[in-house]
C-alpha cells in the first residue's frame, strides 16, 4: 500500500507542472484559433498532442532523482519506489489523454487539426485535408465511439511509454560513471549512423522483413491501433523491467 | 543537586554523592520523595541509566528506598547513617590528601596542627 | 527484540575501502554514540543500516531478519540524514503530512509543538531555511516520527546552544517516555557524552571501541609525573596517548587497574586522574600521533 501512497505523492508533485503545461498549451492554440478566424488564410495544424509526449518524456527525465530521495527519506524499499513511480504515471497519462482529446475536439471547431491517431489510423490518411479539385478542406474528423475510445487508449499507451523511457534514461545516467555516461550519450547517434551505412550492405530481404515487422507491430496496413497500443504497453513493460534491474542496486549517495 | 560536568568523578558517583550531601543538609528530609530519574535526567541531559545507577547505589546502602509506582524516598535515619559513614571516610578523603600535600611541600605535622588549632589567625 | 546486527560487513567504494569486516550489534533501547573522525565511515555505516547503500560483503539484520528491501522493518527506523532528501520546494508542514502517511505513528501535534519550541515556521519551504533551521526541521520530523529506532547523522549541525539543549531534552524525554534505540553520530562529543549509554568508535575502517560509556571511562586513566617515571610505569601497558611538556609527561592508558597497580603509582610518586570521553576519543583516533608532532615543533 505504500507504493500507492508514494504514487499519490508523485501525482501531486506533477500536477502543478501539468497545469502550467496546459495553460501554455491552451494559450498558444487559442491564439492560433483567434488568428485563423480573423484572417482569410485557412491554416491548419496537426498532431498537437505530440507536445504532450515531449512533456511527459521530460517529466520522466525529471521524475527519478527527487522521488527516489524522497522515498529514501521515508525509508521506503526500492521495490515500493519502483511500483509507486510506475503507478503514478497511469492516472496522469490517462487524464492527459482525455484532456488532449477534449482540447482537440474543441480546437477542431476553429482550426482543422487532426490528431496523430487520425493521421495514422483515421480517414485523414486517405483524403488528407485539402482537396485540390474543389479547393476545399474536405477532411472531417470522425467522432465515432470507436475513434474516441481508440484515440484515448492509443494516446494513453504512448504517453506511458515515453514517461517510462525518460525515467529509464535518467536512471542509466544515475548508475553510470562518467565514461559510461559518454558512451550512453553517443550510442544513439552512432547507432543511427551505423544503421544508415549498414542498411545498404544488408540483404534486401532483411530490410524488407524489418519493414514488414515495423508495419505489423504498429498495425499500419491493418489499421489496427490496438496493435500499436499493445506494442507501446509491451515496450513499457520491458522498460519497467530495465528500470527495476537498474534500481535494484542503486545507491542513494551524494 | 549539583553536578560538575568538568569534574573527573564519574557522573553516577556525583549523583549519589550530591544526594548524600543534600540529605545531610536537610534539603531532602527523611521519608520524603526525592526527584525522579526522569526529572534529574531531563534537568541535566544525562542518560537515565546513569541516574538510576547513582540512585541504586544509595538504595543498596539503605539510604533510599523504592516505593513501587511512586518513586524514591529517603530512608529513616538516613542522615545519621550518612554522617557516620562520612565521618569514617573523612580520614581517607581529607586527611590522607592533606598529609600527601604537606609531604610534597615539606610541611611538618606540627605546623599542620598549628594551622588547624590556630584558626584564621595563623599566618 | 529490535537489535540491529551487522555481520562481517565490508564496504568498498571503487578502490577505497570504507569499512573492513565489521561485526557489531546495536542493542535495542539504548542510546548509542557513533564516533569517528571525518572519513572514518560513520555515514557509510548508517547508510548501510538503512539500506541506502549496499555492503560489498556481509549482511545486516533487524530482529534477526535481513533488512534489505524490507518495508516493514525499514519503517521501524527513522534516519535523519545530514543532507536534505526532501524536495526543496516542499513546505515543512507538507513534510509532516507526508511523513505521517509513511510513518503511521508520526505525531503531528507533537511536531507542531516542537515547531513552536524551536521557533520554526512550518509554512516555510525547505530551501528558504538556514543551515541551522534545516537541521531543526529534520530533527522535528525525526523526533515526532515515533519510530522504534532513531538514527541521527550530525543532528546538531548549525544549531545554536539553546537549540542544542532543547534537542537533547526532547530526545531524552522521548526516550524516557518510550525507550527506543537511538544512534547519534556527531563530532560534538563533550555535549552528548552524558546522554550516551554506549559508544561505538570507528577508525581505520574498523570498530575501535564498542563498550558502555561508564565501563570505558572507568578503565581510562591519565598518569602524570616526571617523564622518566611515567615512561618506566607505562612499560607493557595499554598506552593510547603520550604527551610531553618539557620534563613533564602525561600518559593516557586504557586498562583496568588493580590495587597493586595503584600502589606502584603511589610508590613512584605519579598522579592519576580520569579522562573524559572527548579526550579519550582524540587520543584513540590520533593516527600517527600527529597532534604530538605539533607540540614538539612549538
Amino acid at each position: 500500500m505504500k507504493s500507492l501512497k508514494l504514487a499519490n505523492f508523485h501525482v501531486r508533485m506533477m500536477l502543478p507542472s501539468m497545469v502550467i503545461y496546459y495553460m501554455i498549451f491552451i494559450t498558444v492554440i487559442t491564439f492560433l484559433a483567434a488568428s485563423n478566424s480573423s484572417t482569410d488564410q485557412n491554416f491548419s495544424s496537426s498532431g498537437l498532442e505530440f507536445s504532450t509526449v515531449i512533456f511527459l518524456f521530460v517529466m520522466g527525465l525529471n521524475a527519478f532523482r527527487e522521488n527516489f530521495y524522497f522515498s529514501q527519506a521515508n525509508n521506503l524499499s526500492r521495490k515500493t519506489f519502483w511500483s509507486g513511480l510506475l503507478l503514478s504515471i497511469l492516472p496522469i497519462a490517462f487524464l492527459m489523454s482525455i484532456v488532449d482529446l477534449v482540447i482537440n475536439r474543441i480546437y477542431n471547431a476553429f482550426v482543422p487539426s487532426p490528431t496523430n491517431f487520425d493521421m495514422i489510423y483515421g480517414t485523414f490518411r486517405d483524403t488528407g485535408m485539402f482537396d485540390w479539385n474543389t479547393m476545399q478542406y474536405v477532411w472531417e474528423q470522425s467522432n465515432s465511439y470507436y475513434t474516441l475510445f481508440s484515440t484515448l487508449i492509443w494516446q494513453f499507451a504512448a504517453y506511458v511509454l515515453f514517461f517510462v523511457l525518460g525515467v529509464v534514461i535518467t536512471l542509466i545516467y544515475f548508475r553510470s560513471n562518467n565514461l559510461v555516461k559518454i558512451i550512453v550519450s553517443v550510442t544513439p547517434v552512432a547507432l543511427l549512423v551505423l544503421l544508415r551505412n549498414i542498411a545498404g550492405l544488408l540483404p534486401k530481404t532483411w530490410i524488407l522483413s524489418f519493414g514488414t515487422f515495423i508495419d505489423a507491430i504498429f498495425g499500419w496496413q491493418t489499421r489496427n491501433p490496438y496493435m500499436a497500443t499493445l506494442t507501446f504497453f509491451t515496450s513499457s513493460f520491458f522498460l519497467a523491467g530495465c528500470f527495476y534491474l537498474l534500481l535494484r542496486r542503486a545507491e542513494a549517495r551524494e | 543537586m549539583n553536578i560538575d560536568f568538568g569534574s573527573q568523578i564519574p557522573i553516577y558517583l556525583q549523583i549519589s554523592q550530591s544526594i548524600e550531601d543534600d540529605i545531610i543538609r536537610d534539603i531532602f528530609e527523611e521519608d520524603t520523595q526525592i526527584p525522579s530519574t526522569t526529572e534529574v535526567s531531563l534537568n541535566y541531559n544525562i542518560n537515565p541509566a546513569t541516574i538510576a545507577k547513582g540512585f541504586n547505589l544509595l538504595v543498596d546502602e539503605g539510604i533510599l528506598y523504592k516505593k513501587r509506582g511512586v518513586g524514591m524516598f529517603v530512608a529513616k535515619d538516613a542522615k545519621e547513617t550518612l554522617i557516620k559513614k562520612q565521618k569514617e571516610h573523612f580520614y581517607e578523603k581529607f586527611v590522607i590528601n592533606l598529609l600527601h600535600e604537606a609531604d610534597k611541600l615539606d610541611i611538618k605535622i606540627e605546623d599542620i596542627v598549628k594551622m588547624l588549632t590556630g584558626g584564621p589567625e595563623y599566618e | 527484540m529490535n537489535n540491529i546486527e551487522l555481520k562481517s560487513i565490508t564496504k568498498n567504494y571503487k578502490a577505497t575501502c570504507a569499512l573492513k569486516d565489521i561485526s557489531l550489534i546495536f542493542e535495542e533501547k539504548r542510546i548509542y554514540g557513533l564516533l569517528g573522525r571525518n572519513g572514518a565511515g560513520k555515514t557509510t555505516l548508517l547508510n548501510l543500516i538503512t539500506n541506502r547503500i549496499f555492503p560489498t560483503h556481509g549482511h545486516i539484520t533487524l530482529s534477526d531478519q535481513p533488512l534489505t528491501e524490507n518495508d516493514d522493518l525499514l519503517e521501524r527506523i527513522f534516519y535523519m540524514t545530514e543532507r536534505n532528501l526532501y524536495p526543496d520546494s516542499m513546505k515543512i508542514h507538507e513534510v509532516f503530512r507526508w511523513t505521517k502517511t509513511f510513518y503511521s505513528n508520526f505525531d503531528l501535534t507533537y511536531a507542531n509543538q516542537l515547531c513552536e519550541k524551536f521557533d520554526l515556521n512550518p509554512n516555510k519551504k525547505f530551501k528558504a531555511l538556514s543551515t541551522g533551521y534545516n537541521t531543526v526541521a529534520k530533527l522535528i520530523v525525526a523526533l515526532a516520527s515515533n519510530a522504534e529506532l532513531l538514527i541521527f547523522d550530525e543532528p546538531i549541525l548549525g544549531l545554536d546552544a539553546h537549540h542544542r539543549t532543547l534537542f537533547y531534552k526532547e530526545l531524552l524525554a522521548q526516550y524516557i517516555k518510550t525507550p527506543k534505540t537511538i544512534i547519534l553520530s556527531t563530532h560534538i562529543i563533550e555535549e552528548i557524552a552524558d546522554l550516551l549509554e554506549w559508544v561505538v568508535i570507528l577508525g581505520n575502517q574498523t570498530v575501535l571501541i564498542n563498550e558502555s560509556v561508564s565501563s570505558l571511562l572507568e578503565r581510562a586513566y591519565a598518569i602524570t609525573g616526571k617523564s622518566t617515571d611515567v615512561e618506566a610505569f607505562i612499560q607493557n601497558r595499554d598506552l593510547i596517548g603520550l604527551e610531553y611538556l618539557g620534563n613533564y609527561c602525561k600518559a593516557i592508558l586504557l586498562e583496568t587497574f588493580n590495587t597493586e597497580t595503584f600502589e606502584i603509582l603511589t610508590h613512584m610518586g605519579l598522579e592519576k586522574s580520569k579522562v573524559g570521553l572527548q579526550e579519550l576519543f582524540i587520543k584513540l583516533t590520533d593516527v600517527g600521533g600527529v597532534l604530538n608532532e605539533i607540540t614538539k615543533v612549538g
